[in-house]
Order: structure tokens, then sequence, then C-alpha cells
């Protein structure tokens, strides 16, 4: 965020709103950032994948994120964004649907480790109740 | 941008299209920030970046927050980056207070003691009262780095890119980023433990 020195145009002015969006489950940035993520995909690989220049990553970002939960609007808003910035439907669907899956097994891991912090704290619990 | 389609835009937020949030970004963001700069010259630029981005964010996840039978779009957004911007520096001051606090305190304390005791403490002692209070100073102390850090960390700002570009490595790979950033924001978060546990021992 340091950019003191730097003069804020509007390319700069967007590309901090994505990186903050980025955050946000309701836009898309957020399930990009998680696919380049576990991807290691850098911006340039990523831009190549989707078939856009890296440049429109961020105001890509800033897009709602369509929900394959309700597969209409999924339909619909894949197909808007697709259109708006000409990227792949299938490229588009295919990172959204592994962001999902990232994100389902995310939450499974979390539920794992809390279940395995919970057995390993059920023995103190068993001897404080004792006492 | 006439009325109408500040209209239609809104409406297309409310409607749920996909695309209607970055169409809001690319029409307002940069003119929000130029607006607040322009009334805040004295306030640094990232400020009135992060008000305004803060702003379309909110907006856009909440249209019915706008009523456009009260004013024009761009004056509702205008609005709500000034309180988005007001509430960023009070926090910020509300941080630099605290820390300056601490300084005071520290250092307060320390010259209170001497002019005291001085008849009664031996050199000695004195030596090891001016070693414990420069190690708390300098504990307190936070380089410009970690003021950034901290800035980032008290905004709540989570993602690695801007902690990155401040400590230098964005052009690290991003594991590499990610584990230098967890660090650097576990050391400023035991940092500020210490501090307060001192402080509350006081």
């Amino acid at each position: 965020m340091n950019m003191q020195k730097d003069e804020i145009t509007k390319e700069v002015a967007m590309q901090y709103a994505a990186r903050k969006a980025a955050g946000d489950e309701f836009f898309l940035g957020s399930a990009i950032q998680l696919y380049q993520r576990k991807e290691a995909l850098d911006d340039k690989a990523l831009a190549h994948f989707l078939g856009i220049a890296p440049e429109l990553l961020h105001r890509l970002a800033l897009c709602r994120r369509p929900y394959s939960t309700d597969p209409t609007t999924f339909r619909r808003d894949i197909s808007s964004i697709a259109t708006k910035f000409a990227i792949e439907t299938r490229q588009l669907a295919a990172l959204l649907r592994r962001a999902e899956a990232y994100e389902a097994s995310r939450s499974t891991s979390t539920y794992l480790m809390a279940a395995r912090d919970y057995d390993e704290e059920l023995p103190e619990i068993e001897k404080e109740q004792e006492e | 941008m006439s009325n109408e389609a500040d209209l239609e835009l809104h409406q297309r937020l409310l409607d749920g299209d996909a695309v209607a949030p970055e169409e809001v970004a690319e029409r307002y963001l940069f003119s929000l920030q130029q607006y607040l700069q322009s009334k805040h010259l004295r306030v640094d630029k990232d400020s009135t970046l992060d008000a305004a981005a803060t702003a379309i964010l909110n907006y856009v996840k909440n249209p019915q927050s706008y009523k456009p039978e009260l004013r024009s779009l761009f004056g509702f957004l205008k609005m709500a980056a000034e309180g988005d911007f007001i509430n960023l520096l009070n926090r910020q001051k509300r941080y630099n207070m605290r820390v300056v606090a601490l300084e005071n305190v520290a250092v307060g304390d320390m010259a209170g003691n001497i002019n005291i005791e001085e008849e009664f403490i031996s050199r000695e002692d004195l030596t090891l009262r001016l070693k414990a209070a420069q190690d708390l100073r300098s504990e307190i102390a936070l380089n410009e780095q970690d003021r950034q850090l901290l800035a980032l960390m008290q905004a709540k700002i989570r993602t690695t890119a801007d902690y990155a570009k401040v400590l230098g490595i964005s052009d690290e790979p991003l594991e590499i980023q990610r584990e230098t950033v967890k660090r650097h924001k576990d050391r400023l978060r035991l940092r500020q433990k210490r501090l307060a546990q001192k402080e509350a021992g006081r």
C-alpha cells in the first residue's frame, strides 16, 4: 500500500481496489487469488490460462463472484463476465469450480483439525472433571 | 456521467449483475480518490485511496444503501468515502497516540525517578536503570517499515501483496512472500503483546 513516492494513476487505484477485493468472498478476486495460490500461478500464467491480457486481471477481480450453488445465475454471470472480458467461458467456470473445491477442502480440514484438537484436549478435560 | 446512466448502473447492481461492480470502480474510483486528495492536501495518498476503495467496495456490496432520490451517485460515494476516510484517520491517530504515550511513560518515569532518588542510588544502579529504559524505548520505537506494516494490520488488509510491497519482496515467489509476511506479522503481534503486558505491569 505504500505508494507515497508514486503518483496514483487510475490503473494503480484499480489494482489497489482489486487487491482489497481479493480478501472478500463477494468478489471474483477472492476465487482468483485462491486459485492462483493453490496452482502456484503468477499473473502472466493465470492470464494465459484465461486467455486475457495480464492487465485485465485486476478489473476481472472486481466483478461479483458467481457461485455454482445456483446453476442458473452461475451460467448467466459467467456468460456476462466472459463476454465483457472476452474470456473462455469454460476456463472461467473451471477456475471458479476449482476455487470452490479448495474452499470446501479447507473447511473440511479446519473441521478435522478442530476435531483433532478436541480429541487431544479430551483427556485433559476428563482429568479436570474427575478432580 | 449522466444521472440516467448512474441510475441504470445502480439498478444493475441491485439486480445482481456480475460485471456492474467493476464498472462502478472503473467509473468512480479514481475520481473519488482525486476528490479526497484535493480536499485533504496534507494527507498521504495511500489513505485517500484506501478510503475511496472502501467506499466503492461497500457500495457495490450493498447498493441498497444508496437512495437515488436524495443525491447523485457520485455525491453519495463522496459522502461515504469521507466517512471511511475519517474512520481511517481516527484509527491511525489512536494508534499513534498510544505509541507516543508509551514512549513518554518510559522516558517520563525514568527522569522522575532519577531526580528523586539521585542522592540515594549508586552510579551502577543508575546505569542499569538507564539501560532498562533504553531497552524499553527501543522496543517501543518502530522503524518506518514496521509502522507501515502495523498500519496495514490495523486497516485489516489481508493481502500478502500489500505487505510484500512494504517489505520490498514483491519479486519473490508467492510462498516466500507469504512466509516472510507471516513472520513479520507474528513478530509485530508478539511485540504488541509484550508492550501491553509491560504497560499492564507498570
